[in-house]
């Protein structure tokens, strides 16, 4: 069911993300309580689109120096969207599930 | 074998040729080398004890405040719990820093692990690590689930009923990991304390062990230094008695060893000293007496030696005398030889003078001579050019005969004339008056030749007298020339004689000179002499006087060589001190 209106709020994702067609835009799902991977290289001002897949909500942060960000509680099926401004290595997890973890490499 | 013995033996024998100081440091060096291999093994021991302990004492230290730290952020996640159970809204904010105080608390409980080396700490962390990863991360996740999906009253539920008591669990966990720790920090510390005592004791030890030995080697060198010198005391006393028949045993080339050798050697000499004084205290008796014998001639060959010294002296002074009259007469002949010299320059000086004039004469001479033979030349020359002009006047003549001639003949043409012209008549009247001048002019050119020949004939006559006086001038010019040079022969002749006669004048100044240089040496000699001989008498005088003291030595000598008393009193006569000295050496035994 969510799977079927992933491309939807992927869709509405895109729309609310601005009208910036040039910077590039990543999506990450959450699914098995299990980030879809491990590492990401990602270039500078894009944005990544966090999806949850799972039955159970997620919360995914990044406490990494200057590249700090907080989704709060993120429901089975929705998502929220970050834009890294600043280059570096964000460490993501989740706060509901702590073995959660991948990690973002802004170039 | 066999080898090896000897070997032994040469090792103990120098060995025992050491020095004491050697010896004593080769001693103390061995025992302070045991000592610091004891010492320092002990120290190795405890310090790798004391540093194991206190590693150990460190790390359960550490793992307790582990523990209770780790105790601190499990009640500050249990708070942050509870606030999100009231206000799920919170779990936003405060999720994240519940998930950073769970990885410190897991941090922490890794290093527990870690820093645990004891069976019964590895079992309680293992325990906890258990609990939290397989009952309270599973019970503290759904409750976040719970809440976050807004189930609070499932969420509260599960928290008091099934989390709360399993955490209380592991707070009991923690607690007693905490004081396990402790217990196990008390036994190393009691650990510390009980190696350092024990490398104490161990120190202690063997420093007393090393303090006993050091004493007994003291002790065994002073006791053989002590033997050693009580001997040598005793043979001292026995020497200060005159006993020189002992001697101390001499072992080893120590100290000891040298120091009886020594004394050996010092007695050994004193023997002989004492031997060769007996024998010659005996020959100082005989000698004495000879030396007296040989005083009393002495002193009557002093006196004799003292009158001819005065004699001396008297010759001296008189040659002395006549050696100062000499000088007087030397110098009296030098200021003669002086005069001499004087004259002799002056003398010199007017022969100089006098060949300077005569050598201007003979320049004078030499110059007559040269004016005489230009006079001579040029009255030859003048001679030559009256020949000449007397033939030109006879030539003169000559031609005036030959006027003369023309002159007769016109005389007679112009007669000639004179009647062809009367026979003419009228006609012949003006050729007749040019016969008449021609005629006329005829008598005068003969009378004017008739005075050219008188005159030629006059000049002739004057020439011919001029050339005789010109032959007799030449003969007179020659005669002076030959006159002049005999002068000038006579002239260089006295030239020679006076610079010979001045070349002597010199040589004799010269050597005049030299003899001045030799009396003035002679003088000095002379006055050298005198001063020799003035030195010579007061010598002699000098010696007259010393020839009194010797005299007066040789009869305190005779004195002092002769036995009994002299001049009524008593003296250490040589016979007296011989006889003295044979009775101390009487008491020595050698």
């Amino acid at each position: 069911m969510n799977r079927l209106f992933a491309p939807i709020l992927l869709a509405l994702v895109f729309v609310a993300a601005g009208s910036n067609v040039s910077e590039a835009q990543q999506v990450v799902t959450a699914d098995g309580k299990q980030f879809s991977t491990t590492e990401m290289r990602i270039s500078y001002q894009d944005t990544v689109v966090f999806m949850n897949y799972d039955a159970v909500p997620h919360q995914v942060f990044s406490s990494s120096n200057g590249l700090r960000f907080n989704l709060k509680r993120l429901l089975p099926g929705s998502g929220g969207a970050v834009r890294f401004a600043k280059r570096g290595v964000a460490e993501v997890r989740c706060a509901i599930h702590r073995d959660m973890r991948m990690k973002i490499i802004v170039e | 074998m066999a080898h090896d013995a000897t070997f032994s033996v040469k090792a103990a024998d120098r060995l025992r040729d050491l020095p004491l100081v050697a010896k004593l440091s080769l001693t103390m060096a061995a025992l302070l080398l045991s000592l610091a291999g004891v010492i320092g093994m002990t120290m190795v021991s405890t310090r790798a004890s004391i540093a194991r302990h206190t590693r150990e004492l460190v790390d359960a230290r550490r793992v307790k405040e582990m523990a209770i730290l780790s105790l601190a952020l499990l009640r500050s996640q249990d708070d942050m719990s509870k606030a999100m159970l009231l206000d799920p809204a919170r779990m936003d904010s405060l999720g994240v820093a519940k998930v950073e105080a769970f990885d410190q608390a897991t941090a922490l409980l890794k290093r527990m692990d870690s820093l645990s080396t004891s069976a019964d700490l590895r079992r309680l962390t293992n325990n906890m690590r258990q609990v939290d990863e397989q009952q309270l991360r599973a019970m503290d996740t759904r409750i976040l689930e719970l809440t976050a999906v807004g189930d609070a009253r499932a969420a509260t539920r599960l928290y008091f009923e099934e989390y709360e008591p399993v955490r209380a669990q592991y707070e009991a966990l923690v607690g007693q990991l905490g004081d396990v720790a402790e217990a196990h920090a008390e036994e190393a510390a009691r650990r510390v304390a009980s190696a350092n005592r024990r490398a104490l004791v161990y120190i202690s030890i063997a420093l007393v062990i090393g303090v006993i030995v050091v004493s007994m080697a003291l002790y065994g060198v002073a006791q053989k230094m002590g033997t050693k010198l009580r001997e040598a005391v005793d043979l001292m006393d026995m020497v200060a008695r005159g006993n020189l028949t002992r001697a101390v045993e001499v072992d080893g080339h120590d100290e000891t060893g040298r120091m009886a050798a020594s004394v050996n050697a010092m007695v050994r000499d004193l023997r002989r000293m004492i031997g060769e004084i007996k024998s010659t205290s005996t020959r100082l008796v005989t000698s004495s007496g000879e030396i007296s014998n040989a005083a009393d001639e002495s002193s009557s060959a002093v006196v004799t030696l003292g009158e001819a010294i005065d004699q001396i002296s008297a010759g001296a002074q008189e040659q002395a005398t006549v050696t100062n009259e000499t000088v007087g007469v030397v110098k009296q002949m030098a200021a003669s030889i002086e005069a001499v010299v004087q004259q002799a320059a002056e003398m010199a000086k007017a022969g100089n003078h006098t060949v300077h004039v005569a050598r201007r004469g003979s320049e004078t001479v030499r110059s007559a001579i040269q004016g005489l033979e230009s006079t001579r030349t040029t009255v030859l020359e003048a001679a030559a050019r009256v020949k000449e002009l007397a033939e030109h006047s006879a030539r003169i003549g000559d031609i005036n005969k030959t006027v003369s001639s023309i002159a007769d003949q016109c005389n007679l043409l112009a007669l000639n004339a004179s009647i062809e012209a009367a026979r003419a008549g009228e006609h012949g009247a003006a050729f007749r008056i040019v016969a008449e001048e021609i005629r006329d002019l005829a008598n005068e050119s003969m009378a004017s030749s008739g005075r050219i020949g008188q005159l030629v004939a006059a000049v002739q006559a004057g020439m011919a007298d001029v050339i005789e006086a010109m032959r007799v001038g030449t003969t007179n010019a020659d005669e002076g020339a030959q006159q002049a040079r005999a002068a000038e022969e006579s002239l260089d002749e006295i030239l020679r004689t006076l610079e010979g006669t001045n070349g002597e004048l010199q040589r004799i100044a010269e050597h005049a000179h030299l003899v001045t240089d030799d009396v003035g040496r002679v003088a000095s000699m002379v006055e050298s002499v005198a001063a020799v001989a003035q030195q010579s008498a007061a010598s002699a005088e000098e010696m007259s006087a010393q020839s009194v003291q010797v005299a007066e030595a040789i009869t305190r000598i005779a004195r002092i060589s002769s036995s009994g008393e002299v001049g009524g009193e008593r003296e250490e006569t040589l016979p007296v001190m011989a006889r003295k000295l044979d009775r101390l050496i009487a008491g020595f035994e050698v």
